[in-house]
Formats: C-alpha cells, sequence, structure tokens
C-alpha cells in the first residue's frame, strides 16, 4: 500500500508540474497542449491576419481566457510565411511600467534581438542611424545650437539617467541591443520619473521602429508580424488611452502586421467606441463553454476541452469526470481559473496523502477562490453587477472595474440573449447581499446556483 | 518612360542630380546592369562613371566615399545605392555635402520606395535640386542585353583590377569581403552565364 501511495504520490507531483496557469498552452514541452477551440473571432483575426500583411488587430477578451495561447498558436502557424517577432512586455519592463514610450522601447529592442538572432548582425549603416536617432529624443536638439546651453543640459538630464553612459561608438546591432537592454532595466525598475521621461520625445524611438521594421522586412524578404503580449493587462485607465487611441498611431504606422492583445475593459469605458474607428474591427476571444452542474454522461460537448485539458496531463488518473464538470462549471469558462483550480485539487489531495483528488478538495477549492473576495467588493460593486446582471448587459460601464477584474464575465458565445455573469467565485457573495439588501431576486440571471 | 530620355533630361540640368526609386531588388538589378551603358550615351561617350555601393558601409563611410568620389569630377556620373539601412543619415550626409554634389557631372541615386521619405526630410536642399527627376525603376523596366552586361563587367574588373573569373574564384573562398561591388558583380556573372547559356533570353 504504502509503495501504492508513493507512485501515487509521484505521479500526482507529475501532473501539478504539468498543470502550470501560467504558461501559456501550447508554449513548449513542458506546458499543456493547446486545446483547439471554435471561435469565430480567431477564424476571422487569422483570415484578417493571413490575407493582409500589414494588418493591425487587437484581440481582446478576460485575462486567461487564452489570448497568449492563440497568440502563440498564431506564430506557429504563420512562422514559415511571416517573420515573426513576440514582444512579451510583463517579462521585460511589468505592466504597471508601460506607457507607449516604453512600449516602443520593447518593441525595437524585439526587433533588433531577432534580427541578430536569425539573420546576424545588423549593417554598420543601420546601427548608425538609430544611434542617431536617440539624439532627438530631446526636442531642445532639434533646435539650431544658438539656445542657451543651461537650458540644452537640463532638457537632456533625463536622457543621461535613461541610457546611462552610452558608449563612445556603437557599431554592432549587439551593443545597441544591450543599449536598449539597460534602458528597459531602469524603465522596469523606476530609474526616471514619469515626469522627467514625459519631457523626452517618442518619435525618435518611433522613427527607429519603422525604420527597423522596413529594413528588416527587406532583409529577411518576408512580411515581419509583431505579436505584443500582455497588453491586455495594463489597468491603469490613463495608460490604456494612451497605448489604444491617443498615441495608437505609434502602433498604427509600423511598417508590419499587429497582432496585440487588448484589455476587455476598454472596450466598454468611456472612450470605448473610438476603438473601432481607430483600429477597425476588434475580435473578442470568448471564454469556453460552461457545462452544467447537473449531467451525468462524459460525451457532453461543453465539458469537452475541460477534459481533454485534463487527458493531455494524465491528470484523468487524479480527477474524476464528474469533479472536472464541477471544476469546469466553477471555472466561469476560464481555461487560466480552471487549471490553476485543478492544480489546487490536486494539491490538496497531495498534502492529504490521497491518491485521488476527493469531492471535499474541489469543495476546498471553490470556497477559497470565494474567500478571495469576501470583504474586497463594496456595496457600491455589488450594486453595479446587479445592475449589469439584471439589465441583461445595458449598465455595464458603470461596472467596468468589475470586468477588469474578472468579476464580471463577458460570454458573446452564451446561449440566451444574456451575455454578461457573474464569475461563479462571485455569485454567492452576490447572493448574499441581495438577501441582505432585499432586492428583488431576478428570474433568470447570473450563475446563482 | 525610356532610360535615354530621362538621363537626357538629368544631364540638360546642372547640378543634375536624379533619384530612381525602387521596390524590387531584381528591378534595382537590371536598371544597375544597363545604367552605364544608357548613361555614357546619353553623355555623349564622355567622362567616367563612379558608383558607392553602401550596403555595408557606416554613414562615416559613406561621407568619407561621397568626398573621394566628387575629387575631379567634372565629367563623372556618380551612382549611389543601397543607402536604405542608413536613409535618413545618407540624407543629411548628402545634405550637408550639396556644394560638393554640384561638382559632378551628374549623380543619380538609387533608393528603395519606403526610405526615400526618409531620406528626403533630411535632404531638403538636395531635394530641391532633384526637382523633378524622380522616377520608378519599373518605369524602365528593359531587359538587358547581353552586350550591356559583358560591358558592367568590364566596368568592375577595370575598377578592381582583376578579371571576373578572378574576382569569382576569390568570392568562392569568401575573399571578396572587401569589394563593395560584390554582390552586383556576382548577379552580373550569374545573368551573363544564363544568357549564354540560354536560360535567360
Amino acid at each position: 500500500m504504502a509503495t501504492q501511495q508513493s507512485v501515487s504520490a509521484a505521479t500526482l507531483r507529475d501532473i501539478l508540474r504539468r498543470l502550470n496557469p501560467n504558461r501559456p498552452a501550447g508554449f513548449d514541452e513542458f506546458a499543456i497542449p493547446r486545446v483547439p477551440r471554435n471561435s469565430n473571432a480567431l477564424r476571422q483575426l487569422r483570415t484578417h491576419i493571413s490575407a493582409d500583411p500589414y494588418a493591425k488587430a487587437l484581440l481582446s477578451g478576460h485575462i486567461g481566457v487564452g489570448k497568449s495561447t492563440e497568440l502563440f498558436s498564431l506564430k506557429k502557424e504563420l512562422d514559415s510565411d511571416r517573420h515573426v517577432i513576440v514582444c512579451s512586455i510583463a517579462e521585460t519592463l511589468g505592466m504597471h511600467n508601460l506607457d507607449t514610450f516604453a512600449l516602443l522601447i520593447v518593441i525595437l529592442e524585439a526587433c533588433i534581438r531577432s534580427w541578430i538572432d536569425r539573420l546576424g548582425d545588423m549593417p554598420v549603416g543601420l546601427v548608425d542611424e538609430l544611434v542617431n536617432h536617440v539624439r532627438t529624443l530631446v526636442p531642445e536638439s532639434k533646435r539650431p545650437p544658438s539656445t542657451s546651453r543651461v537650458g540644452l543640459i537640463r532638457e537632456i538630464q533625463p536622457l543621461q539617467e535613461l541610457f546611462g553612459a552610452i558608449p563612445k561608438k556603437i557599431s554592432t546591432g549587439g551593443q545597441l541591443a544591450k543599449l536598449y537592454s539597460e534602458v528597459l532595466q531602469r524603465l522596469a525598475l523606476r530609474y526616471v520619473s514619469p515626469a522627467q521621461l514625459a519631457t523626452l520625445d517618442p518619435s525618435g524611438i518611433a522613427m527607429s521602429c519603422e525604420v527597423m521594421l522596413k529594413e528588416l522586412e527587406s532583409r529577411a524578404k518576408k512580411p515581419v508580424l509583431l505579436l505584443i503580449d500582455d497588453l491586455d493587462k495594463v489597468r491603469n485607465p490613463a495608460a490604456q488611452t494612451d497605448i489604444f487611441l491617443d498615441r495608437a498611431m505609434a502602433l498604427l504606422r509600423l511598417h508590419c502586421g499587429i497582432v496585440a492583445t487588448c484589455p476587455l475593459d476598454v472596450l466598454f469605458a468611456q472612450r470605448g467606441r473610438e476603438l473601432d474607428q481607430v483600429w477597425g474591427t476588434m475580435y473578442i476571444l470568448d471564454p469556453f463553454p460552461v457545462p452544467d452542474l447537473e449531467g451525468a454522461t462524459v460525451n457532453d460537448p461543453t465539458l469537452s476541452p475541460y477534459l481533454t485539458i485534463l487527458r493531455s496531463v494524465g491528470a484523468q488518473q487524479a480527477i474524476s469526470a464528474l469533479q472536472c464538470r464541477k471544476v469546469a462549471h466553477a471555472s466561469g469558462g476560464i481555461p487560466r481559473v480552471f487549471v490553476y483550480s485543478c492544480s489546487a485539487c490536486v494539491t490538496y489531495a497531495l498534502e492529504a496523502g490521497e491518491p485521488h483528488v476527493l469531492d471535499y478538495h474541489v469543495d476546498l477549492v471553490q470556497r477559497d477562490q470565494t474567500d478571495l473576495w469576501r470583504g474586497r467588493l463594496e456595496d457600491s460593486d455589488y450594486e453595479a453587477l446587479a445592475a449589469v446582471l439584471d439589465s441583461g448587459g445595458s449598465n455595464v460601464p458603470r461596472a467596468v472595474h468589475l470586468l477588469r477584474d474578472g468579476v464580471l464575465i463577458r460570454d458573446g458565445a452564451a446561449q440566451d440573449v444574456k451575455q454578461f455573469r457573474a464569475a461563479p467565485w462571485v455569485s454567492p457573495l452576490l447572493d448574499s447581499y441581495r438577501r441582505r439588501k432585499a432586492l428583488p431576486q431576478p428570474v433568470e440571471g447570473g450563475d446563482r446556483k | 518612360m525610356m532610360l535615354n530620355i530621362y538621363l537626357q533630361s538629368l544631364l540638360s540640368h546642372q547640378p543634375a542630380i536624379g533619384v530612381v526609386r525602387w521596390e524590387d531588388r531584381d528591378t534595382l538589378q537590371r536598371l544597375l546592369a544597363v545604367l552605364p551603358r544608357h548613361l555614357k550615351a546619353a553623355h555623349g561617350g564622355k567622362g567616367t562613371l563612379r558608383t558607392i555601393a553602401a550596403a555595408d558601409m557606416s554613414s562615416e563611410q559613406f561621407g568619407k566615399a561621397v568626398v573621394t568620389s566628387l575629387r575631379n569630377a567634372a565629367e563623372a556620373c556618380l551612382i549611389i545605392y543601397d543607402i536604405e539601412s542608413f536613409a535618413g543619415l545618407a540624407g543629411s550626409i548628402l545634405n550637408g555635402q550639396r556644394e560638393r554634389l554640384g561638382l559632378a557631372r551628374a549623380i543619380l541615386l538609387c533608393i528603395r520606395t519606403n526610405r526615400f521619405r526618409d531620406f528626403a526630410l533630411e535632404a531638403p536642399d538636395v531635394m530641391s535640386w532633384v526637382g523633378n527627376n524622380v522616377a520608378q525603376a519599373t518605369d524602365f523596366n528593359e531587359t538587358p542585353l547581353r552586350s550591356d552586361v559583358k560591358k558592367s563587367l568590364r566596368l568592375l574588373e577595370t575598377k578592381y583590377g582583376m578579371t571576373t573569373s578572378a574576382f569569382l574564384a576569390r568570392s568562392d573562398v569568401g575573399k571578396a569581403t572587401g569589394i563593395p561591388d560584390a554582390w552586383i558583380w556576382r548577379e552580373l556573372a550569374t545573368m551573363d552565364r544564363n544568357m549564354r547559356d540560354g536560360a535567360i533570353s
């Protein structure tokens, strides 16, 4: 029995290692394989990007719904026809440090690295040109030299702090990549204050990106496709407006195709309608269909993607189909929440020395998720949530912050007319609020059990 | 537009600076193969032809090459190409050397269309001299004759003091890196071989 238990524990540990919710599915051999999904948005996005090499598209959806997974899948699909460059903001800069200037530096650094890795060193002339653009970051340096030197030195100070001690001679792409990596490090650690950064003119970096992408296309002999991941995690409304609306031309002018992720709440914010005018069509990735709690058969098509995820990591030995249904229902159709919940269930089983996840463990995980939000939502939040659910989605701008936090879920593929529902882990809290306030119970609404 | 008409129009100006924009490298190669013959014909068989291929140059080297090429250049025609990687800086350099550019009989600048704007922004004075002398390489889309290719090869042989076969032998063992015109020389040699074998009619 002891041997049996130790084998099971090793198996559970192996399952736990592969159930990593933070790694996009299909990213590498250690990640969960990608589950193909039946999504009109993805079909349209693929058609758009394949047909137009310079198309710019935004892919939106809840955090954890699978946008990064689909971006990596797109990269694999188009790698032979396009020179694909992936920019991951969270790894290089941190989402809280992002604005258009920093985003352009991330893109430029990724392009330089991609050139060096795949095409060899950069032409000396191109390096010269890119270095020359740094000079134009200070608006003062564009003026005639007759301007007073005191003013010039004051203006140049943020540039010196951002770029540190610039080497006297930069003649290779490697040196340039190192310089921009150091700039990113300084931006990530906020070595230069936002007020100082605001004095820099981003058009020099924007020009560098444009030049770099034009030359990259010419050298690679195929169009460039830029995949910008993690932009959906930008929470600061000012940064969202800056990147997606006010200075969107910094991205739209680039000589390449772009697919960038976008926060769902931007679409429903005050200026959300402007997005369509600026970017054209937005593609929204919907959550997986949510299976009903009651259901006996494993052939239920709504349960199928969740079972596929579990089978792909061999977790069917540890989690039964009924438990899978329960966890899938509680995840609200968000794959990352499902994977996280499954890994939490397996952790509980491992800690308890059980060879298999018990129903009790699933209940514990659901309770943990609800407890995470208990006390963090105010009455005004519940009120906004109830207003959206009861109106069938008419009052969403009131609850846009709840959409950002994943408390309110938009599901465009929902069968009924109600495209918004409360996250399952918040439903008990909302019910409790309704009882407390004696609000009239909606006839059909949300995910209330 | 016929190339000879464009060149005659260009040479009727002083200073004579023209820009040819291209999008496809093959088109540029075809143009470069026939350009020497047409330029010489338009110039009445006089003068010399000088080229600056700036693909592997830094901006500093390019500046020096411009100065060197424009020495005693009253009867010389200068063709500049492959400046795309530093089009903006090349624009600044040429704009700064504009008086010197006027010393040459004619200057023809070939630049990829999507970098032309960057060049033009940095070279406003040069562009005012260029005026209407801007053309598309596809406008001169004519198949080069084998005699054009042979003439171009002879120009390169004279310039670098070695035969094409000697150049190819050096190129095959990787010792042709110091020759700025190496790629066009190889292309011309390939074209010559294909024309001889009948692959290109």
